[in-house]
């Protein structure tokens, strides 16, 4: 089972509820994928459309909601958005995002560092998103960050595990939840990125923009729960040579 | 509905109103919420860049030139 801050969780997959073509479908491909934290934005309401009324149907179901802090550009916008969060969820987890680039939304490590260290004073549960860079993981850990989610790739690139050399050494050296966020585009890296000894991953324009995104989010349902299986009853090593698996001797009996 | 003297402008999101003075700013965001069929307990306020808790909604009064944001949630990733 997985734990965060206090918090259990039975599905190794988290959701994003963004790009779904209707509210309806992103409610049924929640249910379909098992996941029990599924992320939101926070946006100003518009005077015109109102609000979309997915809150109350989440609530609902019994997921955990998780606010991030997206469109903020730096430590002021992340705070702001995190306290307007906190206000309207009642809750104090958020997921801390600040990506000043819109063209490859990477993500700002010196202002995400920051803002951090001040949402843990705060008594936020901080699960931030960030390259995956092993160095600013440990020390989004040392300032009191529940998890850690490095990229695999761009957000909603579904360019898979390119970071996966790093995420590997951020597996070993972390001790809080590693957490696979962004650029998962297929169950098979879900798989891989539960193999390698990823804690959880969050999937969103994956299942969202599938053309069947309720089978799509049953699909990473058991990708991620087959990769956490094969994590824990441990990979077979890996060598150059091959190593027979037959005995090669003493059928022909030649002389 | 307001029980001030006359009226002051503010801005709700941009656009500006006319409510009446020292009105609380419980019953601005009311108003609002109603006329747009928005759930008031999904809605988290700023007033001039600083989040107003619920708790002080009703204590707070608005006065002219108040900048007023309101924030709902919204489908992310």
């Amino acid at each position: 089972m997985l734990t965060i801050a206090d918090h259990q969780f039975q599905s190794r997959l988290f959701t994003g509820t963004g790009k779904f073509a209707t509210a309806q479908t992103m409610l049924e491909a929640v249910a379909a994928s098992e996941s029990q934290l599924v992320t939101l934005a926070v946006k100003r309401l518009d005077l015109d459309t109102g609000s979309d009324n997915i809150l109350k149907p989440l609530l609902e179901s019994g997921v955990k909601l998780l606010p991030n802090t997206a469109g903020a550009r730096n430590v002021k916008e992340a705070l702001f958005a995190a306290h307007l969060a906190r206000e309207m969820l009642g809750t104090n987890w958020v997921k801390l995002e600040i990506h000043p680039d819109p063209k490859y939304l990477m993500p700002d490590p010196i202002e995400t560092l920051e803002a951090a260290r001040i949402l843990c004073e705060q008594g936020y549960v901080v699960l931030p998103y960030v390259h995956a860079d092993p160095v600013l993981c440990r020390r989004l850990e040392e300032v009191g960050c529940a998890a850690v989610m490095p990229l695999g790739s761009p957000i909603g690139s579904n360019q898979g595990l390119v970071s996966e050399p790093f995420l590997k050494i951020i597996i070993e050296q972390a001790k809080v939840p590693v957490i696979v966020d962004a650029g998962i585009g297929a169950p098979s890296q879900a798989t891989h990125a539960m193999e390698l000894g990823a804690d959880a991953v969050l999937v969103n324009t994956a299942i969202a923009s599938s053309s069947d995104p309720v089978a799509m989010g049953r699909c990473f349902a058991q990708a991620v729960n087959t990769g956490r299986q094969a994590y824990v009853a441990g990979l077979g090593a890996v060598s150059h040579q091959a190593h027979n698996t037959s005995p090669l001797t003493g059928f022909l009996n030649d002389a | 509905m307001y029980k001030g003297n006359g009226s002051v402008s503010i801005t709700v999101n941009d656009e500006v109103k006319q409510i009446a003075d020292k009105a609380r700013l419980q019953n601005v965001i009311e108003s609002y919420c109603e006329n747009r069929a928005v759930d008031i307990n999904s809605v988290a306020v700023a007033l001039n860049s600083e989040v107003v808790p619920h708790s002080r909604w009703q204590s707070q009064i608005c006065q002219a030139n108040d900048k007023l944001e309101l924030f709902s949630v919204v489908a992310g990733g």
